[in-house]
Protein backbone atom coordinates (compact mmCIF):
# COMPACT_ATOMS: atom_id res chain seq x y z
CA UNK A 1 0.00 0.00 0.00
CA UNK A 2 1.39 3.32 -0.86
CA UNK A 3 0.52 6.68 0.65
CA UNK A 4 0.58 10.25 -0.85
CA UNK A 5 -1.27 13.82 -0.41
CA UNK A 6 -4.48 12.52 -0.94
CA UNK A 7 -4.85 9.80 1.40
CA UNK A 8 -7.13 10.61 3.96
CA UNK A 9 -7.41 8.16 7.63
CA UNK A 10 -6.06 8.33 10.57
CA UNK A 11 -2.60 9.81 10.00
CA UNK A 12 -3.01 11.39 7.23
CA UNK A 13 -1.04 14.83 8.28
CA UNK A 14 1.79 12.92 9.27
CA UNK A 15 1.57 11.17 6.18
CA UNK A 16 1.48 13.77 4.08
CA UNK A 17 4.71 15.49 5.62
CA UNK A 18 6.57 12.04 5.08
CA UNK A 19 5.80 12.60 2.12
CA UNK A 20 6.88 16.30 1.51
CA UNK A 21 10.34 14.93 3.54
CA UNK A 22 10.58 12.37 1.02
CA UNK A 23 10.26 14.85 -2.00
CA UNK A 24 12.69 17.10 -0.11
CA UNK A 25 15.31 14.94 0.18
CA UNK A 26 14.98 12.59 -2.82
CA UNK A 27 14.01 9.75 -1.06
CA UNK A 28 11.56 7.40 -3.20
CA UNK A 29 8.35 7.35 -1.44
CA UNK A 30 7.92 3.80 0.41
CA UNK A 31 5.51 1.27 -0.58
CA UNK A 32 4.22 0.35 2.79
CA UNK A 33 2.81 2.61 5.10
CA UNK A 34 5.11 3.96 8.07
CA UNK A 35 2.53 5.46 10.08
CA UNK A 36 0.81 2.39 10.23
CA UNK A 37 3.19 0.74 11.25
CA UNK A 38 4.46 3.26 13.78
CA UNK A 39 1.09 3.41 14.68
CA UNK A 40 1.34 -0.61 15.32
CA UNK A 41 4.38 0.17 17.26
CA UNK A 42 2.21 2.10 19.55
CA UNK A 43 -0.47 -0.10 20.08
CA UNK A 44 2.07 -2.74 20.96
CA UNK A 45 3.65 -0.09 23.43
CA UNK A 46 0.42 0.37 25.27
CA UNK A 47 0.04 -3.48 26.30
CA UNK A 48 3.32 -3.35 28.61
CA UNK A 49 4.20 -2.09 31.93
CA UNK A 50 5.50 1.55 32.28
CA UNK A 51 7.73 1.98 35.08
CA UNK A 52 7.55 5.54 35.40
CA UNK A 53 7.06 6.31 31.50
CA UNK A 54 9.98 5.82 28.73
CA UNK A 55 8.40 7.75 26.06
CA UNK A 56 6.29 10.78 25.26
CA UNK A 57 8.19 12.92 27.94
CA UNK A 58 7.27 10.50 30.70
CA UNK A 59 10.90 10.07 31.56
CA UNK A 60 11.28 13.37 32.95
CA UNK A 61 8.58 12.74 35.00
CA UNK A 62 10.04 10.05 36.93
CA UNK A 63 13.27 12.59 37.59
CA UNK A 64 11.05 14.75 38.95
CA UNK A 65 9.38 12.21 40.77
CA UNK A 66 9.74 13.93 44.56
CA UNK A 67 8.76 10.16 45.90
CA UNK A 68 11.37 8.70 44.60
CA UNK A 69 13.51 10.75 46.30
CA UNK A 70 11.52 10.55 49.47
CA UNK A 71 12.21 7.01 49.45
CA UNK A 72 15.94 7.39 48.98
CA UNK A 73 16.16 9.90 52.52
CA UNK A 74 14.03 7.30 54.46
CA UNK A 75 15.84 3.95 52.94
CA UNK A 76 18.95 5.40 54.27
CA UNK A 77 17.67 6.34 57.73
CA UNK A 78 15.86 2.87 58.08
CA UNK A 79 12.46 3.90 57.87
CA UNK A 80 10.39 1.70 55.97
CA UNK A 81 9.96 2.92 52.31
CA UNK A 82 7.16 3.57 51.05
CA UNK A 83 6.60 2.23 47.24
CA UNK A 84 7.88 4.69 43.90
CA UNK A 85 5.17 6.46 43.24
CA UNK A 86 4.32 8.44 39.55
CA UNK A 87 5.32 11.81 40.03
CA UNK A 88 2.79 14.31 39.03
CA UNK A 89 3.27 16.08 35.57
CA UNK A 90 5.06 19.28 35.36
CA UNK A 91 7.68 18.62 38.11
CA UNK A 92 11.40 20.22 37.40
CA UNK A 93 13.64 17.59 38.30
CA UNK A 94 15.94 20.13 39.13
CA UNK A 95 13.89 21.36 42.51
CA UNK A 96 15.67 19.78 45.32
CA UNK A 97 16.86 21.24 49.14
CA UNK A 98 19.98 23.80 49.43
CA UNK A 99 21.54 20.97 52.28
CA UNK A 100 23.85 18.96 50.41
CA UNK A 101 23.96 15.35 50.69
CA UNK A 102 27.56 14.96 51.63
CA UNK A 103 27.41 17.30 54.39
CA UNK A 104 24.67 15.72 56.08
CA UNK A 105 26.58 12.47 55.93
CA UNK A 106 29.55 13.76 57.62
CA UNK A 107 27.60 14.73 59.86
CA UNK A 108 26.32 11.68 60.52
CA UNK A 109 28.54 9.92 60.13
CA UNK A 110 30.82 11.68 62.94
CA UNK A 111 27.39 11.30 65.02
CA UNK A 112 27.76 7.89 64.95
CA UNK A 113 24.32 7.28 63.81
CA UNK A 114 22.09 6.22 61.17
CA UNK A 115 22.72 8.27 58.20
CA UNK A 116 19.87 10.80 57.48
CA UNK A 117 19.57 13.13 54.50
CA UNK A 118 18.38 16.12 55.08
CA UNK A 119 18.04 17.36 52.01
CA UNK A 120 19.06 15.96 48.40
CA UNK A 121 21.69 17.39 46.24
CA UNK A 122 20.63 19.21 43.37
CA UNK A 123 22.48 18.94 39.92
CA UNK A 124 24.19 22.91 40.12
CA UNK A 125 25.44 22.12 43.75
CA UNK A 126 28.57 21.02 42.36
CA UNK A 127 28.69 17.67 43.78
CA UNK A 128 30.69 15.22 41.62
CA UNK A 129 29.37 12.10 43.20
CA UNK A 130 30.14 8.86 40.96
CA UNK A 131 30.13 5.61 40.60
CA UNK A 132 32.36 3.99 38.21
CA UNK A 133 32.48 0.47 38.96
CA UNK A 134 35.30 0.74 41.61
CA UNK A 135 36.76 -2.77 42.65
CA UNK A 136 37.23 -1.81 45.91
CA UNK A 137 33.08 -1.09 45.78
CA UNK A 138 32.49 -4.57 47.92
CA UNK A 139 35.16 -4.28 50.40
CA UNK A 140 33.82 -0.96 50.86
CA UNK A 141 30.20 -1.80 51.57
CA UNK A 142 30.94 -4.70 54.14
CA UNK A 143 32.95 -1.90 56.12
CA UNK A 144 29.99 0.32 56.14
CA UNK A 145 27.58 -2.70 57.13
CA UNK A 146 30.10 -3.47 59.81
CA UNK A 147 30.38 0.02 60.74
CA UNK A 148 26.02 0.80 60.76
CA UNK A 149 25.75 -2.67 61.80
CA UNK A 150 22.93 -2.91 58.92
CA UNK A 151 22.69 -3.88 55.09
CA UNK A 152 23.52 -2.05 52.32
CA UNK A 153 20.92 -0.18 51.50
CA UNK A 154 18.74 -1.61 48.55
CA UNK A 155 15.89 -0.19 46.18
CA UNK A 156 13.05 -1.64 47.46
CA UNK A 157 11.13 -1.49 44.25
CA UNK A 158 13.90 -2.56 41.79
CA UNK A 159 15.67 -4.42 44.23
CA UNK A 160 18.96 -2.44 42.95
CA UNK A 161 21.54 -2.19 45.48
CA UNK A 162 22.55 1.58 45.96
CA UNK A 163 25.70 2.53 44.49
CA UNK A 164 28.75 3.45 46.20
CA UNK A 165 29.28 6.71 45.67
CA UNK A 166 32.66 9.01 46.66
CA UNK A 167 32.04 12.20 48.62
CA UNK A 168 35.41 13.01 47.09
CA UNK A 169 36.01 11.79 43.43
CA UNK A 170 38.80 9.94 42.86
CA UNK A 171 39.77 11.74 40.42
CA UNK A 172 40.31 14.60 42.61
CA UNK A 173 42.64 12.68 45.26
CA UNK A 174 39.65 11.50 47.03
CA UNK A 175 40.19 7.95 48.44
CA UNK A 176 38.78 4.13 48.47
CA UNK A 177 38.02 4.62 52.46
CA UNK A 178 34.82 4.26 54.49
CA UNK A 179 34.79 8.15 55.57
CA UNK A 180 34.53 8.85 51.67
CA UNK A 181 31.94 7.43 50.26
CA UNK A 182 28.34 6.96 51.01
CA UNK A 183 25.39 5.03 49.51
CA UNK A 184 23.59 6.67 46.78
CA UNK A 185 20.30 6.15 45.03
CA UNK A 186 21.09 4.80 41.27
CA UNK A 187 18.39 7.32 39.92
CA UNK A 188 20.25 9.95 41.76
CA UNK A 189 23.55 8.37 40.29
CA UNK A 190 22.34 9.03 37.16
CA UNK A 191 21.19 12.60 37.78
CA UNK A 192 24.42 13.18 38.70
CA UNK A 193 25.91 11.68 35.43
CA UNK A 194 23.00 14.41 33.73
CA UNK A 195 24.31 17.05 35.94
CA UNK A 196 27.94 16.86 35.58
CA UNK A 197 27.82 16.47 31.91
CA UNK A 198 29.71 13.29 32.41
CA UNK A 199 30.47 10.38 29.56
CA UNK A 200 28.66 13.27 27.29
CA UNK A 201 30.88 11.73 24.54
CA UNK A 202 29.13 8.93 22.73
CA UNK A 203 30.54 8.98 19.51
CA UNK A 204 34.21 7.21 20.56
CA UNK A 205 33.06 4.74 22.56
CA UNK A 206 34.25 1.28 20.66
CA UNK A 207 30.86 -0.25 20.87
CA UNK A 208 28.94 2.92 19.82
CA UNK A 209 31.18 3.77 17.23
CA UNK A 210 31.72 0.47 15.38
CA UNK A 211 27.51 0.43 15.54
CA UNK A 212 27.22 4.07 14.20
CA UNK A 213 29.91 3.75 11.87
CA UNK A 214 31.23 6.46 13.29
CA UNK A 215 35.77 6.97 14.47
CA UNK A 216 36.61 5.16 17.47
CA UNK A 217 39.09 7.12 19.87
CA UNK A 218 42.02 6.84 18.55
CA UNK A 219 44.96 4.94 20.89
CA UNK A 220 48.01 7.09 21.37
CA UNK A 221 50.97 6.26 19.51
CA UNK A 222 52.51 4.12 18.21
CA UNK A 223 48.38 2.19 17.73
CA UNK A 224 47.40 5.43 16.46
CA UNK A 225 49.48 4.56 13.14
CA UNK A 226 47.55 1.38 12.68
CA UNK A 227 44.13 3.32 12.50
CA UNK A 228 46.08 5.76 10.55
CA UNK A 229 46.87 3.23 7.83
CA UNK A 230 43.37 1.96 7.62
CA UNK A 231 42.43 5.79 7.48
CA UNK A 232 44.02 6.17 4.16
CA UNK A 233 43.05 2.75 2.70
CA UNK A 234 39.54 3.83 3.43
CA UNK A 235 40.16 7.53 2.30
CA UNK A 236 39.21 8.89 5.77
CA UNK A 237 42.91 10.46 5.86
CA UNK A 238 43.71 12.87 2.81
CA UNK A 239 46.87 12.62 1.57
CA UNK A 240 46.81 15.58 -0.98
CA UNK A 241 49.25 17.79 1.13
CA UNK A 242 51.21 17.17 4.13
CA UNK A 243 49.37 19.46 6.33
CA UNK A 244 45.95 17.04 5.65
CA UNK A 245 47.92 13.59 6.42
CA UNK A 246 49.73 14.66 9.41
CA UNK A 247 46.59 16.55 10.79
CA UNK A 248 43.91 13.45 9.89
CA UNK A 249 46.18 10.72 11.29
CA UNK A 250 45.85 12.60 14.59
CA UNK A 251 43.07 13.62 14.45
CA UNK A 252 43.15 17.59 14.51
CA UNK A 253 41.83 20.22 12.17
CA UNK A 254 44.52 20.92 8.93
CA UNK A 255 45.05 24.76 7.80
CA UNK A 256 42.50 23.67 5.38
CA UNK A 257 39.60 22.73 7.53
CA UNK A 258 40.12 25.28 9.93
CA UNK A 259 40.01 28.07 6.57
CA UNK A 260 37.14 26.27 5.34
CA UNK A 261 35.03 26.46 8.47
CA UNK A 262 36.33 30.05 9.26
CA UNK A 263 34.80 31.13 5.11
CA UNK A 264 31.77 28.59 5.87
CA UNK A 265 30.89 30.88 9.24
CA UNK A 266 31.42 33.99 7.30
CA UNK A 267 28.89 32.69 5.02
CA UNK A 268 26.04 31.97 7.66
CA UNK A 269 26.64 35.26 8.81
CA UNK A 270 26.77 37.00 5.19
CA UNK A 271 25.68 34.51 2.17
CA UNK A 272 27.49 37.34 0.03
CA UNK A 273 30.79 36.82 1.71
CA UNK A 274 33.66 35.80 -0.11
CA UNK A 275 37.11 35.10 0.92
CA UNK A 276 39.41 38.38 0.84
CA UNK A 277 36.49 40.30 2.00
CA UNK A 278 36.70 41.68 5.91
CA UNK A 279 36.26 39.17 8.10
CA UNK A 280 32.47 39.80 10.01
CA UNK B 1 58.10 10.29 11.24
CA UNK B 2 57.79 8.25 13.83
CA UNK B 3 60.53 9.84 16.01
CA UNK B 4 59.48 13.08 14.77
CA UNK B 5 56.50 12.37 15.97
CA UNK B 6 56.96 10.72 19.76
CA UNK B 7 59.70 13.67 20.28
CA UNK B 8 56.70 15.74 21.40
CA UNK B 9 58.29 18.58 19.95
CA UNK B 10 56.14 21.75 19.91
CA UNK B 11 57.92 22.90 17.02
CA UNK B 12 55.99 25.46 14.45
CA UNK B 13 57.61 25.05 11.34
CA UNK B 14 56.95 21.28 11.76
CA UNK B 15 53.36 20.25 11.37
CA UNK B 16 53.88 16.52 11.80
CA UNK B 17 55.62 17.63 15.39
CA UNK B 18 53.35 19.55 15.91
CA UNK B 19 50.37 17.60 15.41
CA UNK B 20 52.73 14.85 17.54
CA UNK B 21 51.36 16.48 20.89
CA UNK B 22 48.73 14.60 21.02
CA UNK B 23 46.00 16.27 23.22
CA UNK B 24 47.56 19.93 22.20
CA UNK B 25 44.87 21.85 19.98
CA UNK B 26 46.41 24.29 17.93
CA UNK B 27 43.07 25.80 17.72
CA UNK B 28 43.82 26.51 20.91
CA UNK B 29 46.91 27.61 20.21
CA UNK B 30 48.91 25.55 21.84
CA UNK B 31 46.89 25.14 25.17
CA UNK B 32 45.64 21.66 26.28
CA UNK B 33 42.14 21.11 25.40
CA UNK B 34 39.85 19.38 23.20
CA UNK B 35 40.52 19.89 19.37
CA UNK B 36 37.46 22.65 17.75
CA UNK B 37 35.48 21.14 15.27
CA UNK B 38 34.28 23.38 12.45
CA UNK B 39 30.67 24.59 12.72
CA UNK B 40 27.67 22.11 11.55
CA UNK B 41 26.65 23.60 7.76
CA UNK B 42 22.81 23.94 8.23
CA UNK B 43 22.33 25.10 4.90
CA UNK B 44 20.63 21.59 4.20
CA UNK B 45 18.55 21.68 7.56
CA UNK B 46 14.61 21.96 6.49
CA UNK B 47 13.78 25.59 7.46
CA UNK B 48 9.80 25.48 6.01
CA UNK B 49 8.50 27.00 3.00
CA UNK B 50 8.97 26.08 0.27
CA UNK B 51 10.75 22.81 0.28
CA UNK B 52 9.03 21.56 3.51
CA UNK B 53 5.51 23.23 4.13
CA UNK B 54 4.58 22.57 7.55
CA UNK B 55 1.42 23.45 8.06
CA UNK B 56 0.16 24.69 11.96
CA UNK B 57 0.24 21.20 13.55
CA UNK B 58 3.15 20.34 12.29
CA UNK B 59 4.64 23.81 13.68
CA UNK B 60 3.00 22.93 17.11
CA UNK B 61 4.48 19.61 17.41
CA UNK B 62 7.65 20.69 16.14
CA UNK B 63 7.95 23.72 19.17
CA UNK B 64 6.60 21.16 21.10
CA UNK B 65 10.22 18.72 20.59
CA UNK B 66 11.97 21.80 20.56
CA UNK B 67 11.02 22.73 24.23
CA UNK B 68 11.99 19.08 25.20
CA UNK B 69 15.18 18.80 23.58
CA UNK B 70 16.23 22.11 25.30
CA UNK B 71 15.18 20.75 29.12
CA UNK B 72 17.08 18.03 28.61
CA UNK B 73 20.15 19.75 27.07
CA UNK B 74 19.79 22.60 30.01
CA UNK B 75 18.89 19.44 32.70
CA UNK B 76 23.24 19.54 31.87
CA UNK B 77 24.51 21.53 35.19
CA UNK B 78 27.85 21.43 32.16
CA UNK B 79 25.80 22.67 29.41
CA UNK B 80 26.03 26.99 28.84
CA UNK B 81 23.32 29.28 27.89
CA UNK B 82 21.88 28.11 24.64
CA UNK B 83 21.70 30.90 22.05
CA UNK B 84 19.72 29.08 19.62
CA UNK B 85 18.17 25.32 18.47
CA UNK B 86 17.86 25.15 14.72
CA UNK B 87 15.44 22.08 13.15
CA UNK B 88 17.19 19.69 11.76
CA UNK B 89 14.95 17.26 10.91
CA UNK B 90 11.75 16.86 12.47
CA UNK B 91 9.08 14.74 12.26
CA UNK B 92 6.46 15.10 15.29
CA UNK B 93 6.21 13.40 17.50
CA UNK B 94 7.95 11.09 16.43
CA UNK B 95 11.42 12.33 16.24
CA UNK B 96 12.94 15.80 16.30
CA UNK B 97 16.62 16.62 15.35
CA UNK B 98 18.03 19.55 16.38
CA UNK B 99 21.33 21.79 16.46
CA UNK B 100 21.82 23.22 19.58
CA UNK B 101 24.01 26.25 19.48
CA UNK B 102 25.46 27.13 22.91
CA UNK B 103 25.99 30.91 23.79
CA UNK B 104 29.86 30.09 25.24
CA UNK B 105 32.02 27.06 24.70
CA UNK B 106 30.94 24.29 27.21
CA UNK B 107 33.53 24.62 29.84
CA UNK B 108 34.19 21.52 31.90
CA UNK B 109 33.28 17.32 30.89
CA UNK B 110 34.08 15.53 28.13
CA UNK B 111 32.61 18.12 25.94
CA UNK B 112 34.53 20.97 27.13
CA UNK B 113 35.56 23.44 24.09
CA UNK B 114 32.40 22.69 22.28
CA UNK B 115 30.25 25.27 21.34
CA UNK B 116 27.20 22.81 19.53
CA UNK B 117 25.59 19.37 20.40
CA UNK B 118 23.18 17.55 18.45
CA UNK B 119 19.38 17.11 21.10
CA UNK B 120 16.98 14.28 19.85
CA UNK B 121 13.51 14.33 21.39
CA UNK B 122 10.32 13.15 20.72
CA UNK B 123 8.28 9.86 21.65
CA UNK B 124 11.60 8.18 22.78
CA UNK B 125 14.13 9.16 25.38
CA UNK B 126 15.88 12.49 24.93
CA UNK B 127 19.66 12.99 24.26
CA UNK B 128 22.22 15.25 23.31
CA UNK B 129 25.63 14.30 21.68
CA UNK B 130 28.40 15.65 20.52
CA UNK B 131 28.60 16.76 16.48
CA UNK B 132 32.60 15.39 15.93
CA UNK B 133 31.77 12.18 14.23
CA UNK B 134 27.68 13.45 12.84
CA UNK B 135 27.84 16.27 10.80
CA UNK B 136 24.30 16.50 9.36
CA UNK B 137 20.84 15.19 10.79
CA UNK B 138 20.72 11.40 9.56
CA UNK B 139 24.17 10.73 11.02
CA UNK B 140 22.92 12.83 13.71
CA UNK B 141 19.85 9.94 13.75
CA UNK B 142 22.18 7.18 13.45
CA UNK B 143 24.58 7.89 16.44
CA UNK B 144 21.11 7.97 18.73
CA UNK B 145 20.18 4.86 17.33
CA UNK B 146 23.32 3.36 18.36
CA UNK B 147 23.41 4.98 22.05
CA UNK B 148 19.84 4.01 22.06
CA UNK B 149 21.03 -0.09 21.04
CA UNK B 150 24.06 0.30 23.20
CA UNK B 151 21.53 0.81 26.27
CA UNK B 152 18.71 -1.84 25.07
CA UNK B 153 21.18 -4.51 24.92
CA UNK B 154 22.79 -3.91 27.59
CA UNK B 155 19.62 -3.33 29.75
CA UNK B 156 18.90 -7.01 27.90
CA UNK B 157 22.01 -8.65 29.23
CA UNK B 158 22.15 -7.11 32.42
CA UNK B 159 24.81 -5.51 31.82
CA UNK B 160 26.52 -2.54 33.58
CA UNK B 161 24.35 0.26 32.61
CA UNK B 162 26.92 2.93 34.47
CA UNK B 163 28.89 3.02 31.21
CA UNK B 164 25.08 3.44 29.12
CA UNK B 165 23.61 6.80 28.37
CA UNK B 166 22.39 8.14 31.54
CA UNK B 167 18.49 7.23 30.71
CA UNK B 168 16.49 7.46 33.82
CA UNK B 169 14.30 4.72 34.23
CA UNK B 170 14.40 1.38 35.47
CA UNK B 171 16.47 -0.84 32.73
CA UNK B 172 13.93 -3.62 31.82
CA UNK B 173 12.86 -5.72 29.35
CA UNK B 174 9.83 -4.47 28.35
CA UNK B 175 12.06 -0.94 28.08
CA UNK B 176 14.94 -2.01 26.47
CA UNK B 177 12.13 -3.88 23.71
CA UNK B 178 10.36 -0.63 23.31
CA UNK B 179 13.55 1.15 22.72
CA UNK B 180 15.10 -1.37 20.11
CA UNK B 181 11.40 -0.93 18.19
CA UNK B 182 12.24 2.49 18.11
CA UNK B 183 15.29 2.42 16.57
CA UNK B 184 14.24 0.11 13.87
CA UNK B 185 11.05 2.38 12.75
CA UNK B 186 13.77 5.36 13.03
CA UNK B 187 16.23 3.07 10.69
CA UNK B 188 13.88 2.24 7.99
CA UNK B 189 11.86 5.04 8.28
CA UNK B 190 12.92 8.14 9.60
CA UNK B 191 16.77 8.08 8.45
CA UNK B 192 16.71 7.81 4.76
CA UNK B 193 14.38 11.01 4.72
CA UNK B 194 16.94 12.76 7.30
Amino acid sequence: MSFDDTTNGDGSALQRLLNLLGRASGTPLPANDPMAEYQAMIARDARLPKTGGLFGGDYARFMADAAARSDARDAMSGVSPSPIEAAEPNQQWRSGNDVSLDRALLDSQSNGGAIVDRGLAGPMDGAEFLEVGNPANPRLRREWERKYGRPWPMDPTTGQRYHVAHIKALADGGTNTLDNIRPMHPAEHIAEHIANGDNARWARRAGIARAFGGAVARSELPLAIISGLTGIISGRTRTDTFDNFANDLFGMPSKEDQRKAFENWQRQIDPDWKPGNLAI
Amino acid sequence: MLAAASSGENNVNNPLAQAGGFFVSRASNGNLGRRMNPPIDISAFPTGEPEISYDAEDLAGLEALKADARAHTESWASAPPIESLVLAFGVAPIVGVFLVRFARPIARGDLTGAAEMWAVAGDLPSMCFETDDARVPSDALRLYCAIAEDWAETALAGGDMSECYPIPVEPTQELAEMLLDRVAFLRKEMIPLA
